[in-house]
This record gives C-alpha cells, structure tokens and sequence, in this order.
C-alpha cells in the first residue's frame, strides 16, 4: 500500500526538478504544521475562554446576588434598577441582567424593550435551590445564562446573561496571529527551501553538465567540491573516474595510433611480400628458361651430332662433353632449388641449414662469422614452420649485413633453452640511429626488420634490436619452441 | 655371383635409366623398384636384396628415416644413397645410421657400379668429391672448437656484465638489471672484448661456457 503511495508520488515527481521538489516538500510541511496548529490552538483557547466566561458569569452573577438581597428585601426598584445597569454596563460580555424575587416575579430587568417571557423559567423549579447555568440560543448568538438564588432562594434568582462575542473575538484575533505567522514562516521556509534546493542541486548540476561532456567525448571536464559531504564524495569519485577515464583514453589513442602503425606496416609488407614473390617468379623464370633451357637445348644439339657422327673418332669425347653439360645443368638446377628452399633444413635440420648458411655468406663476405649452439636440443623436431621463420630471421640478418653493415666479425649465438630458443645476431658494424629509423615511414627499405619483427611475433616471440652508430647491431630473437606433431 | 638390387626413387626416368645401367653389368641385377617408402617395406617382405639403392628424398618417408628402420628391421641388404645432395652435412648422418655408402646422382655410371661393389664387399664407399668436403668441414670446426681462451681478471662489474651478456639479455635488459646507464653497459661490454682480445659476442658466450659463468641452455 505504502510502496504503491511511494511509486506514484516518484512516477508523478519523476518530471520535477529537485529544487521543485524540495520546495514542495517544504511548502507543503509548513502549511500543514500551520493549519494544524491553527486548529489545535483554535480549540484550546475556545475552550478555555469558555472557562473563563463561566468564571466570569458566576462572579458576577454571584456578586449580583449578594448586592441585589437588600434592594430585594427593601423593595428598593430604583436603586435595584440601577444596579442591574452597572451590572451590564461595567462588562463587555454580559448582555442582560435580572431578578426574580420569591414569587417568582420579575422585579427587575435590564432589557430596554421588554423582557422576553420564555427567558425566565429556563433554569426550573431547581433554580431556587443551588446556581445553575444553561445555554441559551438567541438571534444567533449562544448567551450563557447563570442563574444564583438569592440568600438561600428566600429572597429570589439573580440572572445574568453573557454572550460570547469576546470569546469569538479573542479566537480570531489568535487565528488571524497565527495564519500571518504561517504565512512569514512559508516565506522564510521558501527562501530557506531555495537556498538548500540551490545548495544541493549546484553540485549536481554541475556533475550533469560534466558528464553531458564525458559522453561527447571529452574527458578533460572535472567539477568543483563544494563540501564534504554525499554529494561531495560523488563529485570526488567523479573527478576521480575522469581522471582514469583520461588515462585510459590517452592509453586508447596511444594503442590505436600503434595498431593504425602496425596495420600500415603489415600492408606494405604484405605488398612487398606480394611483390617479392612475384619477382622470385620472374626470377626463377628467366633462369628456367635463360639456363636450364638453353643447357637443355644444347644438349638437344649435342645429341643431334652425335647421331649424324655416329661411331666416330669423336664419339667419346661427345659424349664426355654433353656428361660435361649435363653436370653444369644439374649444378644450375641445385642451386635454384637451394635459393627456393634448402633442403638441408628439412633433411638435416635448422642447425645443418645455419651452418650451410653461414658459410655461403663468409665466402661471399670474406669476414669471420662466428656460431655457437649451446643448450639442450630435443630429440623432436621443432615445428618446420618454425625452423623456417628462425632460417629466414637469420638469412635477412646476414643479409642487411652484407648490404649495408660493413662488418669485421659477426656472432651468432642460439641458445636452447628449456621452453623457449633464442637468435642473437651482432656485428660490429656501421651500426644504425634506430630512433630515427623506426620513426621514419614504413618504406621499403625498413620493411626488412619490421619483417623480421612480423616472423618472430607470428610464434608469440620477440624481436629486438639495439644499434647505435659506430657501434654495430645486435639483434635478439626469442620463441617458444614448438614441436612437430 | 649376382648382386641383387632393390631401387627406391620417386623418379621413374632415373630409375629405368639405372635398370637399365646396372642389368647390362653381368654381377649385377636388379630385382625390385619402389617408388616410395611404404611400396620399398612392402616388397622388402617378399624379396632380399644384397643391396638398396636409396634416394634421401622420398614422397611419403625421408630416405633416411627409412633406412634406419630397415636396417633396424633387416640385418643383411647394404643400404647405398643416390641422391642430389652434396651437403657434407648428410655423410655423417649416413655414418651415424649406419649406411653403407653415399653417392651423388651426377655419378651414376662406373661410379655407381664400383660403388655397388664395393659396398657389396662390405666397404663404405662415399663420392669422391664429397670426401673433401667432409674433410674441411671437420677441420674447420675443429679449428673453432679448439681454441681455448686464456682465463682472464675481470672486475665484479664487468663479471655480472660478461654473465648478463652471455646469458643473451639486451644492452638495455642489463642496464636495468645492475642499475647502470646502457652507454656503462656497452663500455663494460667493451672492456671485456678488449680483455679476451676479441670482436665477436660469440667469444664472450664462449668464454662463459667455458669458465662455467654459464651453463649449456642458460
């Protein structure tokens, strides 16, 4: 019952700012204490006014009594007369005044046009004995009527009548008092309703319009602590939620500006990889065709004169010329096929395949190139895609150093470790500014390394170089080894 | 005598070319063709030949892998190599498995057939021009291997610095490591070449190796 009261109230406020609200609620608290006071009030003084008019009535009934026995007894009317005068005239409230002697005769009065007949019995044959008093309606006014025997009853009833006009005024002097009170106390409460309103919705105000921010997208937006307390731990977790948020949009950009880097990277390698092969086609092509088909052609030649010489003088020297050529083309053949791939890495394995290759690149380059294999190797075989990135890794190093290093001696170091096999390539070389060569556009000419970096991290290794001029390069690869199946 | 050949080669020109060679000899005879190494186990249960003539490159199985199961399966038949590769490396493969002789295809006439010969005869035969190779090879790897590098003093730094190095971390891992700048590291690095009067890395992890500053597989 009380949840489906609450639910309305939050469903009919929810359109209503909270400055509203809590003017509202103030409003509505001080106009109700208000009219209940008013009320409350209202009553307890009614009442006890009426108290007091009682009081009132039977004083001066009493002392009616006690004055008017002599003039009773005495017969004295002018005297009785005047009495009854003063009587009303020396009180507001009482509104008539008279005595009813023995006989239960009226012997005097203070009503200027007559007395009205049905007002004197209205106390009863009682009236005699003991005071008494009763209610009498008349012109719309309630008139409280005190009858008091007069020396016992043996002299007769003094009456006296008193309205409650003062009463009335009185309540409504206290009513008009307290509504006005009302009123400057809605006032100040409005005033005091709005400034708290104020006070509380600034802050929240303020955490609005920031947060309006944060969806728009800018995290720079922090707000002002006004105090300490709920609403100001919410502004210090706000500001503290926007300086993560900043943090971690700064983190954002940072790994987006990388991954637009890395994916630039990866499509020009990818297009040189696209161009590479097709050129490695073209090569191998033009050699077919160049070498193989020329040897082959010739040989084609040879044959032919064979034939047209038969069993000649000549014979065997032919022959030995075409095994000559024969020789030269399967030669040719060889050393295609060893650039396409080499074999030795699959017959022999990664280690055979370096060693092969180091010493094609130190009779090519005339320099000492050192290696040393340590480390526990397994009985397995590593994974042949693996052995191939690790071949081809070393192949672009010796490569680059061949190309542009100008070394004296270059080491290579591979390291079998319990989970992981580590290349270290170092020459003592030219060396390189690596800052400025990794800055600088992924042109074609670093897309050596970065090809390098793209094999090792195809494996979940790493890659890293150190070069400074003068001081030659060192290249570190690591991979978790992975073996064959 | 006969000399019973088994021939497994995935090329069928060569291998016709080689029947055809070897059957005009009168001591020779070739009794069966494979053309690969599942078609070579499966006529090895009906035929015993004295030798196989053995291409490394095989569709289904490395020539080798298949010789070591036959000769672990079958004592008798001499297990030749013909193939294109004149790697040095291969040979002492061959000796390891327990071969009985290597030739390059370019030879296959009267090389081929002394050869058979000769291994028929228990010898181990192994192409002329390879010998050489094989020969360089081992001396050139004897000559690195040899070469101990005299024991030399070296600071504590530039001890932690030589093991950090030879354990393969970066200029920068080490810095890092021992709290010191990279350019300290490098002159470090420097310093310890100088000492072992050398240019090469290779010589530091050597060095190590060798004076147990590390051990193989750090």
């Amino acid at each position: 019952m009380l949840d489906k009261l609450v639910d309305t109230f939050a469903r009919f406020s929810n359109n209503i700012t909270l400055e509203i609200k809590i003017l509202g609620i103030t409003l509505g608290f001080i106009i109700l204490f208000g009219t209940g006071i008013t009320f409350e009030m209202r009553n307890i003084v009614y009442n006890l006014l009426l108290d007091e008019l009682d009081k009132q009535g039977q004083s001066i009934a009493s002392d009616l009594s006690a004055r008017s026995a002599d003039l009773v007894l005495t017969s004295n009317d002018f005297n009785l007369h005047l009495l009854l005068r003063h009587t009303v005239a020396n009180n507001d409230a009482v509104k008539y005044a008279f005595i009813i002697n023995d006989k239960n005769e009226i012997v005097g009065h203070s009503f200027n046009d007559g007395f009205p007949i049905d007002l004197k019995d209205i106390h009863g044959s009682n009236a005699y004995e003991k005071p008494s008093k009763i209610l009498v309606e008349s012109d719309s006014m309630i008139i409280h009527d005190f009858s008091i025997p007069i020396i016992d009853g043996k002299v007769g009833i003094a009456r006296v009548g008193l309205d409650e006009s003062n009463v009335n005024e009185s309540i409504r002097k206290i009513t008009n008092t307290i509504i006005q009170t009302t009123l400057v106390m809605a006032l100040v409460g409005i005033i005091a309703a709005y400034l708290l309103a104020h006070l509380v919705s600034r802050p929240i105000h303020s955490l609005v319009q920031a947060t309006r921010k944060f969806s728009e997208g800018d995290y720079s937006q922090r707000v002002e602590i006004y105090s300490n307390d709920d609403v100001g731990k919410l502004g210090i977790a706000f500001n503290e939620m926007g300086e993560s948020l900043e943090t971690k949009e700064q983190e954002n950009q940072l790994l987006i500006s990388e991954v637009e880097k890395k994916e630039q990277l990866r499509r020009s390698l990818l297009k040189k990889v696209m161009t590479a092969q097709e050129l490695e086609r073209k090569r191998i092509s033009r050699e077919l065709h160049d070498e193989t088909g020329q040897l082959l052609s010739s040989l084609m030649l040879h044959l032919r004169h064979i034939k047209d010489s038969g069993y000649g003088e000549d014979f065997d020297t032919n022959v030995e010329n075409m095994r000559t050529l024969i020789n030269k083309t399967i030669t040719e053949v060889k050393r295609m096929s060893y650039q396409l791939r080499p074999s030795v890495l699959d017959d022999m394995g990664l280690i055979s395949a370096i060693e092969r290759l180091i010493k094609e690149y130190r009779d090519v380059l005339q320099i000492e190139i050192d290696l040393i294999v340590h480390g526990k190797q397994s009985e397995q075989r590593m994974l042949t895609e693996l052995e191939i990135a690790i071949y081809r890794i070393l192949q672009e190093a010796l490569t680059n150093i061949y190309k542009y290093a100008h070394a004296e001696n270059v080491s290579i170091i591979l390291t079998f470790r319990q989970e992981t096999v580590q290349l270290i390539i170092e020459d003592d070389g030219v060396g390189f500014n690596l800052d400025l060569h990794l800055k600088s556009d992924a042109t074609d000419n670093h897309l050596g390394l970065h090809g390098m970096r793209e094999r090792a991290e195809l494996f979940n290794g790493t890659f890293e170089i150190e070069s400074q001029k003068d001081m030659g390069t060192t290249i570190y690869v690591t991979i978790p080894i992975v073996y064959e199946e | 005598m006969t000399i019973k050949i088994l021939i497994v080669d995935d090329h069928s020109v060569l291998r016709s070319g080689l029947v055809m060679l070897l059957n005009a000899q009168e001591d020779i005879q070739v009794i069966g063709e494979a053309k690969c190494a599942s078609e070579a186990i499966k006529l090895l249960q009906s035929i015993e030949p004295n030798v196989i003539i053995l291409d490394i490159n095989l569709p289904d199985k490395n020539g080798m892998k298949l010789a070591e199961e036959i000769i672990a399966e079958y004592k008798s038949p001499k297990i030749l190599f013909l193939t294109m590769h004149d790697e040095a490396e291969y040979i002492g493969k061959v000796l390891q498995i327990g071969g009985a002789g290597y030739i390059l295809k370019n030879a296959a006439d009267n090389e081929l057939i002394d050869a058979i010969r000769a291994v028929y005869r228990g010898e181990f035969v192994l192409y002329r021009g390879l010998k050489e190779k094989v020969a360089q090879q081992i001396r050139e790897k004897r000559n690195k291997n040899s070469r101990i590098l005299p024991e030399i003093q070296f600071t504590k730094r530039e001890n932690d610095v030589l093991r950090l190095v030879a354990l393969g971390y970066t200029h920068q891992e080490i810095a890092d490591k021992l709290f010191l700048s990279i350019k300290t590291v490098e002159t470090h690095k420097s310093n310890i070449m100088d000492k072992l009067k050398t240019k090469k890395r290779s010589d530091l992890v050597k060095y190590a190796l060798q004076n147990g500053i590390i051990k193989q597989g750090d």
